[in-house]
């Protein structure tokens, strides 16, 4: 893994990603001559998926062994839910027997998923000191410990809703 | 598992950032420990233990529901 400052770097690269997501949506312009909009689009999303990639492979600047608990449980959660994803997509195709379009935007869903999923788990978990996350006792053990979890849940909530408003604007 | 560790702070008057960055962890980490909600590793365990010059035993005590 890479140390904090990819963290850094990261955050900066997808950033300037989102913008170019964010700008070439409202105002299509053209960087490369004979790209289509649709051409940088994708592009501009793979940028902002790199960013976030090194987000997730670099390390906290005190990584201990509790930041490294709750990482493993991101990891846990972010595969469990992208496996589902794939799994969902491929009943889909089988059931209905028609192929799905497997063009940029759909590949990009999935390392979008796994990537974004991955990041909010660990940053809540970090920093909003989720006992669910040391405590691996089953989904009903941990309702009891809802009441001590308000503010990470608040926060899961929050940052949900800001990325759905997100998603439904672009 | 029950621990003193808040006891101990406040007999040399460090806080939880102090302890932190002599045992090398997190302050959110030793917040966690403190509250009982994050059982650390031996090796941490026994740094603790050591800064405080006490026995770990005496630093961290099993309950019933361990």
């Amino acid at each position: 893994m890479y140390d904090y400052r990819g963290k850094l770097a990261g955050i900066g690269i997808s950033a300037v990603g989102f913008m170019l997501v964010l700008a070439e949506k409202l105002h299509p312009f053209s960087l490369k001559p004979g790209w289509t909009p649709e051409q940088h689009y994708g592009f501009f999303v793979w940028v902002a998926l790199l960013g976030l990639f090194l987000m997730v492979f670099s390390k906290e600047k005190a990584e201990d062994e509790r930041a490294k608990l709750v990482r493993l449980k991101a990891f846990q959660i972010s595969f469990m839910v992208t496996i589902s994803t794939l799994m969902a997509f491929s009943l889909m195709t089988s059931v209905t027997g028609e192929p799905i379009g497997m063009d940029a935007s759909f590949m990009n869903i999935v390392p979008a998923t796994a990537l974004i999923l991955y990041l909010l788990v660990f940053h809540v978990g970090l920093h909003f000191d989720q006992v669910w996350e040391y405590e691996d006792r089953g989904l009903f053990d941990n309702w009891r410990h809802i009441g001590r979890n308000k503010w990470g849940i608040l926060a899961y909530l929050v940052i949900c809703a800001i990325l759905m408003i997100i998603l439904v604007l672009l | 598992m029950k621990n003193t560790i808040k006891v101990e702070r406040a007999k040399l008057n460090i806080t939880q950032a102090d302890l932190a960055q002599q045992i090398q962890v997190s302050k959110q980490t030793i917040n966690s420990i403190e509250t009982g909600r994050f059982v650390p590793s031996a090796v941490t365990a026994l740094k603790i233990a050591r800064f405080f010059k006490v026995p770990v035993e005496q630093l961290f005590e099993l309950e019933p529901d361990d």
